[in-house]
C-alpha cells in the first residue's frame, strides 16, 4: 500500500473509535463511550502479549488433544480408546469420505492452520512488517470466522455419550483428549479476540 | 426515525485497520466496507428491527419446542436410549466431565437463551421508540456471546453422529430434532438480518 501516507487512520486524528458500538469520539479524559459506556482503547490493551499466552497455551494443549483418546467405546466387556486421528481414519475405511473430511477439517486442518495463522500474524505485527498488510487482514478475518467450527467434534463426542448406552452391548463415554480438545478450541477463540487487527496497518502511518 | 430509511453519510474508524472511512448515504439493502482493507463497515437490510423481532420470536418458540420434546431416539431390540438436547450435557456431568459438559451447555444452551431473550429485550421496547435500563450493556454482551452461540455447530455434530451411528442400530429423529433443524435457519437468518450500527442509533434516539 503505497498510498498509505495520505490515509488517516482514527489515531492519526487525535480520535477513538469505541470497540463495542463504532461511535468516535475525540480522545479526552474520559474513559468510557458516550453512547453505550464501554471502556474505550485506541488499540486493544497488551494485545501481542496476550494473543502469545493464550496461543502457546493452545499449542501446549493441542498435543494431548491428539494423543490421547477422545471417546471411550465399551463393548461386550472390551474397552477401546480413539483419538481424533482414529475417528477419521473410521470414516475413511467405512467409505464416508465427506464426513472423513468434514472432521479431518474442522479437527485437524482448521486448529492447525489456525495456530499457524496466529504465530504468523504475530510474528509480522511484531516485526512491523510493511509486507502483505491486505493478506494478512483477510487471513485474520478467516481465522476469526472459521476458528468455531472446531466444536463439531466435542458435540459429536456430547451425542453420542447421550444415545450409545445400550448396556453391554455397546456404551461410550468420553474420553480426556475431548477436555484438551475443547480447551484448544475455546483458547484459540479467545486468542483470535485477543488480538488487535489495526496492529497489522499501524507502523506504515507512524514511518510516513 | 422510520423503518426502511436510507442510513446517513457518517464518518467511521474501520474496526479492522483504523482508517477513517466517510461512509455515503446507504439505501436499503446496500452496504460500506473499508476502501483500505475491505472490512464491512456498516449495512442496512430492509425492515431490519422489525424482521428481527419477529424472528427472534419465532426462533424462542423453536428453542421452547426444542428442549421439551425428545430429541434423537437410538438402539434396537428392544434397548432404546430418548435423548432430549440436554441430555448429553447432563450425561458428561454425572460422568465427571464438567468442563465439557459446562462448555457445551454454554455455547448450545445458555447462549442462545440470552442471545433470544437479550434480543428481545432490546428489538420489542425499539419498536415504540423506547429503552429499557441496561439497553446499552445488553447490546454490548450480545455482540461479544454472538461467536459463542454455537447452534448451527451443533446440527453439524447431530448430521456427523448420525452417520457414524446408524449402522449400529436405528436412529429415530424426535419433534425437537426439527424444531432444532428450523432453529438453526432461523437464527442464521436473524444475524443476517439485524445490523448492530441501525440498533446503536436507534438506541440513540429512543427515550
Amino acid at each position: 500500500m503505497s498510498s498509505a501516507g495520505t490515509m488517516l487512520t482514527s489515531r492519526d486524528a487525535n480520535l477513538v473509535s469505541c470497540h463495542d458500538c463504532g461511535h468516535l469520539a475525540p480522545v479526552s479524559a474520559a474513559h468510557c463511550c458516550a453512547r453505550c459506556n464501554a471502556t474505550l482503547h485506541s488499540r486493544l490493551p497488551d494485545s501481542v502479549n496476550r494473543t502469545w499466552a493464550l496461543l502457546i497455551t493452545a499449542m501446549i494443549l493441542y498435543i494431548p488433544a491428539n494423543l490421547m483418546p477422545i471417546t471411550l467405546t465399551s463393548s461386550l466387556g472390551k474397552t477401546q480408546g480413539d483419538t481424533i486421528m482414529q475417528g477419521v481414519l473410521y470414516f475413511l475405511s467405512h467409505g464416508e469420505w465427506p464426513i472423513a473430511l468434514v472432521i479431518f477439517s474442522a479437527s485437524i486442518l482448521v486448529p492447525l492452520s489456525k495456530m499457524i495463522a496466529m504465530t504468523y500474524l504475530l510474528i509480522s505485527v511484531q516485526r512491523r512488517s510493511p509486507k502483505r498488510r491486505v493478506e494478512r487482514a483477510k487471513i485474520y478475518r478467516m481465522v476469526e470466522f472459521v476458528g468455531r467450527w472446531s466444536m463439531i467434534d466435542v458435540f459429536v463426542v456430547t451425542i453420542m455419550v447421550a444415545l450409545v448406552k445400550l448396556g453391554a452391548l455397546a456404551t461410550i463415554r468420553a474420553g480426556s483428549g475431548a477436555i484438551f480438545f475443547c480447551a484448544v478450541v475455546i483458547i484459540t477463540m479467545i486468542a483470535a479476540e485477543s488480538f488487535d487487527p489495526r496492529l497489522i496497518w499501524d507502523e506504515s502511518e507512524a514511518d510516513d | 426515525m422510520a423503518e426502511d430509511e436510507s442510513l446517513q453519510p457518517i464518518l467511521v474508524a474501520c474496526p479492522d485497520c483504523d482508517l477513517l472511512n466517510q461512509l455515503p448515504e446507504l439505501a436499503p439493502d446496500e452496504s460500506a466496507s473499508c476502501v483500505r482493507c475491505d472490512a464491512t463497515l456498516s449495512r442496512n437490510p430492509k425492515n431490519s428491527l422489525a424482521r428481527g423481532l419477529a424472528l427472534t420470536w419465532t426462533a424462542i418458540i423453536l428453542f421452547a419446542i426444542a428442549n421439551a420434546f425428545p430429541f434423537l431416539s437410538f438402539g434396537k431390540d428392544g434397548i432404546v436410549t430418548h435423548s432430549t438436547l440436554v441430555s448429553g450435557i447432563i450425561s458428561l456431568y454425572h460422568e465427571g466431565m464438567y468442563f465439557l459438559s459446562a462448555a457445551v451447555g454454554f455455547t448450545t444452551i445458555v447462549v442462545p437463551v440470552i442471545v433470544l431473550s437479550g434480543l428481545c429485550y432490546l428489538l420489542l421496547p425499539l419498536r415504540f421508540d423506547r429503552k429499557l435500563p441496561g439497553a446499552e450493556f445488553i447490546c454490548r454482551w450480545l455482540l461479544r456471546l454472538q461467536p459463542w452461540n454455537m447452534v448451527e455447530i451443533f446440527l453439524i455434530g447431530i448430521i456427523v453422529t448420525a452417520v457414524k451411528l446408524h449402522k449400529m442400530a436405528d436412529l429415530v429423529p424426535g419433534l425437537s430434532a426439527w424444531a432444532f433443524i428450523l432453529l438453526v435457519f432461523v437464527l442464521t437468518w436473524t444475524q443476517a438480518t439485524l445490523e448492530p450500527r441501525l440498533i446503536w442509533e436507534r438506541l440513540e434516539a429512543a427515550r
